[in-house]
């Protein structure tokens, strides 16, 4: 994957939308699509409920994107696996998180 | 060296993967793949028990991390494509089976067009030469050096033909193999009294037809199955229940997109059978006092898909119309309006009423799209 791509997936998707975030997350291990549901409800306390849509919409855009790769197991159920590009781009996104949640807590008091 | 040429290995892969498995066993290793000859070389080494699996991917990227960690790793790799090979026994993870499903579909397409043409080239040509059998008396045939020529073309024509045939027959094998359960609707057999409704144009407001199964549901009549062909809703009497139906619309859908709806718990009841235009119908059973379940329950998912709705039947609508249009303006242009047999009469007047449905669909969807815009912004 050269840089020019890197760069143009980076303008596109950041910043995230939450969805698209908590379902890359929740890809720091291999799961099937249901599980993908079940580990953003678990992580969110149940704040975060995707429906399947949702979870199919996003997987196929990141796929086409080469951010996701998908494999089989052994009754043949797909598997989503993050890709190198896609740990790029949760670097990033992580980094302007950060940013975010610093200056949240140094201002914070200011709203109070 | 050994080198072998298998012109088309990529158009049923399992058996070009059973091949390769084979050949190591027998002591010939895959060391590179001619994409454009079609060649395989292999070298000589000792016999070995090993799986050969071929994947195509575009994105080019290096094997997945789970597929490396259940022992698989590259032989060749060579644009898209990538031979693989895995020695342990027994395998948990395999590679998928999408991108050679998708690149073999827009080949199929592609020589399903070409066929098409073919045929119509071929049907003349055809009754051409039995003219020639049957009775040369009625032809004239003219002594040409040209002759084999034609008849080299004409082979190639029928060789096309019988590829096509074949290629989708093996495709279609292909598809229920790896993706079985996710094309197949969920069965449901009624136990007890059914009875059949109808609904017209009932895919142009999507939401009119989720309330109307959830109510049917609400009073204990279950929904069983849609016909294919005419507007029947078939259903089952039963107990009330809390049932949410999804009527879903999508361009295209793969193998993914039944299987990830179903391991969410919900049931497939309908879904088209072409392969673009996809609408279905699901459903989803749930508690008082549980939120009702949904596909999506984002607003810009939803407003995304009501757009897509309305694309579909305006482009629906516009193809009816334009046909119809057509067979009017021709009608008109043969026989001028006031000159006319009774008979064509009838036709204009029947056209004419035809012109409803799509209206009727345009109403339905214009309504719908009123129905959802007042629901969001409002």
């Amino acid at each position: 994957m050269n840089r020019l791509t890197i760069k143009k997936i980076i303008e596109t998707y950041i910043p995230m939308t939450e969805t698209a975030f908590y379902i890359l997350l929740s890809l720091s291990e291999p799961r099937h699509g249901y599980g993908i549901i079940k580990h953003v409800e678990e992580i969110t306390e149940g704040r975060l409920i995707l429906g399947s849509g949702t979870i199919y919409g996003t997987l196929k855009k990141l796929q086409r994107d080469h951010i996701v790769t998908v494999y089989a197991d052994e009754l043949r159920k797909t598997i989503y696996e993050i890709s190198d590009l896609g740990k790029d781009l949760m670097n990033h996104e992580i980094e302007r998180l950060k940013e975010l949640h610093t200056n949240a807590l140094k201002y914070e008091e200011e709203f109070k | 060296m050994i080198k072998k040429w298998r012109p088309f290995w990529s158009y049923d892969v399992e058996k070009t993967e059973r091949w390769l498995s084979s050949s190591a066993v027998d002591g010939k290793k895959l060391i590179d793949v001619k994409l454009f000859s079609r060649i395989f070389v292999f070298e000589e080494t000792p016999t070995e028990q090993m799986e050969y699996q071929v994947i195509f991917d575009k994105s080019q990227n290096n094997l997945a991390t789970g597929l490396v960690s259940s022992g698989w790793e590259d032989s060749v790799v060579k644009g898209n494509w990538k031979f693989v090979n895995n020695r342990t026994d027994p395998i948990h993870a395999y590679p998928s089976r999408e991108g050679i499903l998708k690149r073999n579909r827009v080949h199929l397409l592609f020589l399903t067009g070409l066929s098409f043409l073919y045929i119509f080239q071929l049907i003349p040509f055809i009754i051409a030469m039995l003219t020639i059998l049957f009775s040369p008396d009625d032809a004239n045939v003219v002594a040409s050096p040209y002759w084999s020529l034609t008849f080299l073309y004409f082979i190639q024509v029928i060789g096309v033909i019988i590829f096509t045939i074949y290629m989708s027959r093996n495709l279609l094998a292909f598809e229920r193999k790896f993706f079985k359960t996710s094309v197949s609707e969920n069965e449901k057999k009624a136990a007890g009294e059914t009875f059949t409704k109808w609904r017209f144009a009932w895919m142009y407001a999507p939401d009119l037809l989720e309330n109307w199964l959830s109510k049917m549901a609400a009073e204990g009549n279950h929904l069983v199955s849609v016909s294919k062909v005419w507007p029947a809703f078939t259903f089952e009497k039963g107990t009330p229940k809390l049932i949410s139906y999804v009527q879903d619309f999508q361009w295209k859908t793969d193998p993914e997109y039944v299987e990830i709806h179903k391991s969410a718990d919900w049931k497939l009841r309908f879904a088209s059978k072409s392969w673009l235009f996809k609408y279905s119908i699901w459903e989803k059973e749930y508690e008082l006092g549980d939120m009702k379940p949904r596909f999506t329950y984002d607003s810009t998912e939803k407003k995304a898909q009501v757009r897509k709705v309305v694309i579909a039947s305006s482009i629906l609508v516009s193809y009816l119309l334009g046909i119809l249009f057509m067979a009017l303006w021709m009608q008109f242009k043969v026989n001028p309006p006031f000159n006319q047999y009774f008979l064509h009469q009838i036709l204009i007047v029947l056209l004419i009423i035809s012109s409803l449905s799509p209206i009727f669909i345009l109403t339905r969807t214009f309504l719908y799209a009123l129905r959802m815009r007042k629901q969001y912004v409002g």
